[in-house]
């Protein structure tokens, strides 16, 4: 077992670099003076994740929608009752997530840590899956999947990927839907199970006031020694074009809702390169469609959009677009005002005195991002899923300059790859 | 006005914050023109310009926010003015973050843009279409609705049915010379909590330097509600066009229930993910997706929210119900007690992180007149018995069920 230190003095914040022997790799950020304390186990298995190779098998599986979200529902339990009631005797806040490219499993405490990560990593690490806890959890999860039936945010976005995306399977709702959930069986759970939760495809993020002997201690104990066995899955391949440039829905909701999404071609690099790239085109989100542009000034002014407006990067495991939601009486107007901006964008758009300013910004973000034992396992398993780590953003904004950010808008800024969800009153007409 | 300061010095945070709570009843005016306020008062100020020179003079400054808001705590409404920055310690150049920090929120509280002696006409218009917007969109997510309504049958004689955000009627009747009058009475006769949390500064000569006008005035008392009495359960069903449906209910309790015996109480019963109504409602009997309790102290109040599918509403509702008769009959295990204990302690322990927790945690002790620190709020937690919990339990009466359902049903 070898441990690395990795210090960043400027933001006075350091990480150990564990490589257990068990395959896994542990981080861990110590917060000295904190009373919080947080650790996270990730998965690279998501929504995605749809076609692979059995466990030391040459044999091919088609998991049904849904099932990466059911497994991490199931993992909550054991033969002896369900890890809250576990946490339940430490006072920890633990909670799971999955997305389209990862499942988490997480806790937050500010005493008993490391009762509490053995609770983690022994429900992570022993799964417990018969055909009738599978069949009850139907009805839970059947019920999570009409709760997001009735959120015009989720279904306002989840539209918007189906019309950015052809064939990648971010376009499909990560909770699957009643139908494809009634496919899964307990075996299945277990066949995915072995593929993902392989020592090799985890990582643990640990940080808080903490005693790294400790950390390993439990580590030792709750992480037995793995064969691990390479991963081969096919994800479909996403051409450079989009499926649709519109697409709506009716709810009950008071004004329509828009989501408008700029597809980024740009997703398959990692660590430097990634850090450089996320980087850069927040920076130009910021510049051309924050708060301070000209851009938001003009829309606001003229009551085109108001302050629910937003205007993020999201990014994940080869996907990744520019998002801009919000209420609009006007979403096709709004439309055209972004369209606008990717057609005239230049290098005279962007002046190094406003650059500077957003890299200030996004510097106290950084920093403010470092302060909480939460955010922090966060950021760090998200970095480190790209192949970064929680300093990759620090280190980027010393080198970024005006050229990158230009590079990035001439090939993210395109009118072609730009498309429309919107939830539409009931008051509002069927017409585009 | 009367001021009270509220200082938390440490050197445990990377960012500073600075924040005034201006406290007053919960009227409907009052929600409504606070809520357009600050809205009105974030479109400018003299010395930094409009809104988007405003946020570019903040993002200079390390990405600081300046927040204007309007909250309702239980029957008073706390019109806030925020900042949060980054510590000087990590500035690049050595530079001070704290200070222009505070002046940008000075000048946006005390110097807004006005014409006429009012504020601007253009910004008071548009920001009244938003808010209107607002107040509408308040049925979008059902969840927040459904309690919404919910609170506005159980408390029909109260000004607690009111949410934060005012009403539309109230909201057309507002004028620039109206919105300039509330504003100014506003700074002169509230009551002021100001709050700091970071390395420590001599809070009271900056907040002299920074708002010299904020001094004289009548100091406004904080509302706390009387009990009510409830003459048999009010139950409400309407029907949407949604898919899953909602079911919400509004208890009392006695004015003089013990604080800290109603937050354990509620963690055991429905405000924690190892509570009986997670552990059995969910859980056990697959009734819902969601199903939690939460006390507010001000309205002596427990509200329970959960969604359901339409056909499982009398079911869900009975579990619920039997849920709490257990722990009227006294039936809390050692177990659960002892962990509803274990995960209140956890969570006040853990404030000391959060800016936010902390903030919250101190205007509701300003206003509650909860006098405990951290310690001192454990220590009451920790001598608390199983009967006090029971006693609550006892003394809840259910008030209103409200049922939002789907279309056809």
């Amino acid at each position: 077992m070898t441990i690395k230190c990795i210090e960043n003095q400027k933001v006075e914040g350091k990480y150990f670099l564990i490589d257990h022997p068990s395959g896994i790799k542990i981080y861990y950020y110590p917060m000295p003076g904190k009373s919080k304390s947080a650790a996270m186990i990730a998965t690279k298995f998501g929504s995605i994740n749809r076609e692979f190779k059995k466990y030391k098998s040459d044999e091919w599986m088609t998991v049904p929608d849904g099932i990466a979200h059911f497994l991490e529902h199931k993992l909550f339990e054991g033969p002896q009752g369900n890890a809250f009631d576990y946490y339940a005797k430490t006072g920890a806040k633990a909670n799971a997530y999955t997305s389209n490219d990862r499942t988490v499993y997480y806790f937050i405490t500010s005493d008993h840590f490391y009762d509490s990560l053995d609770i983690l990593l022994r429900f992570v690490k022993h799964p417990y899956f018969t055909p009738e806890n599978v069949e009850k959890e139907k009805g839970i999860i059947g019920q999570e999947i009409r709760m997001y039936d009735d959120e015009p945010t989720w279904q306002g976005y989840i539209s918007l990927l189906q019309a950015l995306y052809v064939s990648n399977p971010v376009r499909i709702d990560i909770a699957g839907t009643v139908e494809s959930i009634s496919e899964i069986t307990d075996e299945m759970l277990y066949d995915c199970y072995k593929v993902f939760y392989n020592n090799a495809n985890l990582t643990l993020c640990i940080a808080g006031d903490l005693d790294i002997e400790k950390i390993i201690e439990i580590c030792d104990r709750q992480l037995p020694v793995e064969e691990s066995d390479p991963i081969v899955q096919r994800i479909a391949e996403e051409p450079h074009k989009i499926n649709n440039t519109h697409c709506f829905k009716h709810m009950d909701v008071s004004k329509d809702l828009f989501f408008i999404g700029i597809k980024d071609n740009d997703v398959n690099l990692t660590g430097a390169e990634w850090a450089k790239h996320e980087l850069s085109v927040k920076i130009l989100q910021m510049l051309l469609f924050g708060e301070s542009s000209s851009f938001f000034k003009r829309l606001y002014q003229s009551g085109l959009i108001n302050s629910d407006f937003s205007a993020d990067y999201e990014n994940g495991v080869g996907f990744g677009l520019l998002l801009f939601a919000g209420e609009s009486d006007q979403p096709e107007k709004v439309l055209c005002e972004i369209k606008k901006i990717c057609a005239e964008f230049s290098e005279t758009m962007i002046s190094e005195e406003d650059f500077r300013r957003i890299r200030n910004a996004l510097y106290g973000d950084m920093i403010r991002s470092l302060d909480n034992a939460e955010s922090l396992v966060n950021k760090f398993v998200s970095h480190r899923l790209m192949g970064g780590d929680v300093f990759s953003l620090i280190h980027a904004i010393n080198d970024i300059t005006v050229n990158d950010i230009v590079t990035v808008g001439k090939s993210l800024l395109s009118t072609d790859q730009i498309a429309l969800s919107v939830i539409k009153s009931k008051e509002s007409g069927d017409q585009e | 006005m009367r001021i009270t300061y509220h200082p938390i010095f440490t050197n445990n945070f990377k960012f500073n914050s600075y924040t005034l709570n201006f406290l007053m009843p919960l009227t409907e005016e009052n929600a409504t023109y606070c809520a357009l306020l600050a809205q009105v008062l974030k479109r400018g100020c003299r010395k930094y310009g409009e809104m988007d020179q405003i946020v570019g003079v903040l993002e200079s400054l390390y990405g600081a926010s300046v927040t204007i808001s309007s909250d309702k705590v239980g029957e008073n409404l706390s019109f806030t003015v925020q900042c949060y920055c980054m510590d000087d310690r990590f500035a690049v150049e050595g530079e001070e973050v704290l200070g222009p920090v505070l002046d940008v929120l000075a000048q946006l509280l005390m110097h807004p843009m006005t014409e006429k002696g009012v504020f601007r006409a253009d910004f008071v218009e548009q920001e009244k279409i938003n808010h209107a917007d607002l107040i509408r969109s308040m049925i979008n997510d059902k969840r927040v609705y459904s309690m919404i309504r919910c609170k506005e049958i159980m408390f029909a004689d109260s000004t607690y049915r009111f949410t934060g955000s005012g009403t539309l009627s109230c909201l057309q009747t507002i004028t620039p010379e109206s919105l300039f009058e509330f504003y100014q009475n506003l700074l002169q006769n509230s009551s002021l909590l100001i709050s700091y949390i970071g390395r420590k500064i001599d809070l009271c000569s900056y907040t002299q330097h920074y708002f010299p006008e904020l001094c004289q005035g009548k100091d406004l008392p904080v509302v706390v509600s009387d009990f009510v009495n409830v003459k048999g359960a009010k139950c409400v069903e309407e029907s949407y066009d949604v898919a899953q449906g909602k079911l919400c209910m509004g208890y009392r309790f006695e004015k003089d229930t013990d604080y800290f015996a109603t937050r354990l109480f509620n963690v055991i019963y429905g405000g924690s993910p190892t509570s009986k109504l997670f552990s059995h409602v969910r859980e056990e009997l697959s009734l819902c997706y969601y199903c939690s309790s939460a006390i507010d102290p001000f309205v002596h109040s427990m509200f329970i929210s959960s969604g359901i599918e339409f056909d499982k509403y009398e079911v869900a509702k009975k579990e619920i119900m039997a849920q709490l008769d257990d722990m009227k009959q006294g039936k809390i295990s050692d177990e659960e007690f002892e962990n509803g204990k274990i995960y209140l302690m956890d969570y006040i322990l853990g404030m000391q992180d959060l800016h936010g927790a902390l903030l919250s945690d101190a205007l509701r002790n300003h206003m509650l007149h909860i006098t405990e620190d951290i310690q001192g709020q454990i220590n009451r937690i920790q001598n608390l018995r199983k009967e006090d919990i029971i006693s609550v339990a006892n003394c809840l009466q259910l008030d209103t069920v409200y049922f939002l359902k789907g279309n056809g049903e």
